[in-house]
């Protein structure tokens, strides 16, 4: 358990528009299987992080290394490939395609990277019946699966996205606020599945929030105002 | 190709613009080769009317008039040609052949042209093609041949009768219902004004304008008859035309093919006596025709026989050869093909116009798509290619939809324009230029669709994982 699935010194962000920099973190260090809370109020930097993590943006300095691998090694699109392949990302909201039935939306994932079919075949698993697994473990009621992901609850937009961040199992979860349009029993729910998938695919998982309530369900809570070191502008 | 599928889920998505979108190209794609199709076609369709004829004469005017008149039936001849005059070239001996005919009837708006059966044995068109019958022959007196577009539309087969009318508008002054002709030939279809015209024997013609009977002919009786009933018929809608008829007899011309009236009814007596006054050896079947084809002995010799022509002392006469003038004809034409032309690029354009504005448009309610995509992996230049295959597509689309559009165009409008221009436009298949136009259509919406394109790679490098509404 001691293998770090975050690793990350002296990073630094600056957005090129502004002088100071949002972000300055000496150290940062989440193990893999770790299931960590993060914790910042709006404009701590959360979203900035999140976009260094996902590989989106890369720092301005210092080293990131997700899964053993140094981003800024990496040019954009391998970048892009790592995240398809390694990361599963939830937004606040808006997660689907609204085209798109919630099946094609959760095999959407898989039709982005290889390896999340390779790692699937290894299992002796078609990325159909993964989806069809995921989706009634979620609790997303089969008839709903053909019809267009626009037409279902923000609740089960919310769970959709979990599955098609969980398919292929990839090693790192990102959710941003996913719950922050829930209400209360839907986010408890949401919480337990979703810690529930990641717990048994032994996934780390990043979970943002601003709401310090919700630190009992990880295993640990990181405050970004702690850790970030610009908070002197702050 | 799953990218493909995407982008085409999601413009299904945003059907209402995308139909739009589809639609303006479709109708500028349509015009862009419609006034192609027309202008190949018309030229084609213009090299075609005429060949194996190597100069036309008529009475002086232009050069294009002349044609026109005399290949295309359109307009009228502004003077005649004597009958004596012809005779003099017929006889010419460069001449190798000559045919006559008089214009200015129709029925129902199809040009009736009076002409000699040798008419069917000399004209040809497209490559040498001489003109055939489907069925019948050509005509003898009292009778006529009608090109297969009259017979297919006025529903006419060998032994129908035809009432011929004076004038070439579809409704005619007057119409000479005592002089019924009987079908005997129906020609094969040309492509060429032919397909349009009813030929009938210039001895008929003149009867049915009033002109004098040639006594020795055995039907005499009979057209005597006829011709007094016919000038009593004579007394409404004519004084239109005393005016004409006076200019014209000033000009002391004989009988002019054209005129008419029952001014004519009084002059018959003096035309009686006009008329055997030129009767040298054989009595001219009409005074004076509208024009002559000629074919000559050596082909090199008709500038020679043009000038002879031209400069002929007793009677003001044009003579033309037909190739230039058609040249010349087209021309005159292709500045108005260019502005068509010019017209329909514009058309287009504005199509692809249209098009980045709804592309543009659509980015900013498609920002969250693009997050969503980028967020599973999708890089950049997805986002790049997602929007210029969606741009190609409604193009590749509308291209097509044009295409449909200007098939069903054609295969409506073509009976109306050949009637009305004597243009055939066919339902050809797709030619190499027509398939260049659509191609640079598609190529120009690609770059076009590169600036929405590049405005959303720019957006999600900007944008990231945040979502900003």
């Amino acid at each position: 358990m001691a293998e770090l699935c975050i690793a990350g010194q002296q990073i630094e962000f600056c957005w090129p528009s502004q002088s100071q920099p949002t972000l300055r973190i000496p150290e940062l260090s989440i193990r893999t299987g770790e299931r960590i809370l993060l914790r910042g109020p709006s404009g701590s930097g959360k979203s900035t992080l999140l976009s260094l993590l996902a590989g989106v943006n890369q720092p301005t300095s210092g080293t990131l290394t997700i899964l053993g691998t140094e981003l800024h090694r990496l040019n954009q699109r391998r970048r892009d490939k790592f995240r398809a392949d390694h990361i599963g990302y939830i937004f606040q909201q808006f997660n689907l395609l609204p085209y798109l039935s919630v099946y094609r939306n959760v095999l959407l994932a898989c039709d982005f990277s290889a390896a999340r079919k390779q790692k699937l075949a290894a299992e002796n698993l078609s990325p159909e019946a993964e989806c069809e697994r995921l989706l009634t473990h979620l609790n997303i009621p089969k008839e709903l699966w053909r019809r267009q992901a626009a037409t279902l609850s923000v609740g089960q937009q919310q769970r959709v996205a979990v599955a098609r961040a969980l398919i292929g199992k990839p090693e790192l979860i990102i959710a941003d606020e996913p719950t922050s349009a829930l209400d209360t029993d839907a986010r408890d729910n949401f919480l337990s599945l979703l810690q529930d998938e990641c717990q048994s695919a032994n996934i780390t998982l990043v979970f943002v929030t601003h709401d310090a309530t919700l630190s009992h369900h990880f295993d640990r809570t990181i405050e970004l105002t702690e850790i970030n070191q610009t908070g002197v502008s702050a | 190709m799953k990218l493909f599928r995407l982008a085409l889920a999601s413009l299904l998505s945003r059907k209402t613009n995308a139909l739009l979108t589809i639609f303006a190209i479709a109708i500028s794609v349509m015009l862009l080769l419609g006034v192609e199709r027309v202008s190949q076609q018309t030229r084609a369709g213009f090299a075609n009317t005429i060949s194996g004829t190597d100069l036309i004469v008529g009475a002086r005017s232009g050069s294009v008039n002349l044609l026109l008149y005399s290949v295309f039936h359109i307009g009228n001849p502004t003077a005649n040609v004597s009958w004596q005059t012809y005779e003099r070239f017929a006889n010419h001996p460069q001449v190798a052949w000559s045919v006559p005919i008089a214009l200015g009837d129709s029925v129902r708006g199809f040009p009736v042209i009076a002409t000699e059966p040798a008419y069917f044995e000399h004209f040809r068109f497209a490559q040498q093609q001489p003109l055939t019958f489907v069925e019948g022959q050509p005509f003898a007196r009292e009778q006529a041949v009608v090109g297969a577009q009259v017979a297919q539309q006025l529903g006419l087969q060998v032994g129908s009768e035809l009432v011929v009318a004076h004038g070439t508008g579809s409704v005619s002054f007057h119409e000479h219902d005592d002089h019924p002709l009987i079908i005997s030939g129906v020609l094969a279809r040309t492509g060429t004004p032919v397909d349009q015209a009813i030929f009938i024997s210039l001895r008929d013609l003149d009867i049915m304008h009033g002109g004098d009977h040639d006594h020795d002919h055995d039907h005499d009786h009979e057209h005597e008859h006829e011709h007094e009933s016919h000038a009593g018929n004579d007394e409404h809608g004519h004084m239109h035309q005393s005016d004409e008829h006076n200019h014209e007899h000033q000009h002391g011309h004989t009988h002019q093919n054209h005129d008419h009236g029952h001014e004519h009814s009084h002059q018959n007596h003096e035309h009686e006596h006009a008329s055997h006054e030129h009767e040298h050896v054989v009595q001219p079947p009409i005074p004076s025709i509208s024009a002559f084809l000629v074919g000559l002995q050596s082909r090199p010799r008709a500038i020679f026989m043009q000038r002879e022509i031209n400069t002929y002392r007793d009677e003001p006469l044009t003579a033309i050869m037909p190739g230039a003038t058609l040249q010349e004809l087209w021309r005159t034409l292709s500045g108005f093909e260019t502005a068509l032309s010019i017209v329909s690029a514009f058309v287009l354009l504005t199509g692809l116009i249209g098009m980045l504005a709804t592309l543009l448009a659509s980015l900013r309610e498609r920002r969250r798509e693009m997050a969503v995509l980028r967020a599973i992996g999708a890089g950049p230049k997805t986002i790049f290619t997602l929007l210029v295959s969606e741009a190609v597509v409604l193009t590749a689309v509308g291209i097509a939809v044009g295409v449909a559009l200007l098939y069903g165009m054609v295969a409506v409008l073509a009976p109306w324009i050949q009637s009305s221009f004597g243009v055939v436009v066919s339902l050809g298949a797709i030619s190499t230029e027509e398939w260049q136009r659509m191609g640079i259509v598609l190529v120009a919406s690609f770059f076009i669709s590169c600036i929405p394109a590049w405005r959303a790679y720019r957006n999600s490098l900007a944008d990231g994982l945040s979502m900003r509404f």
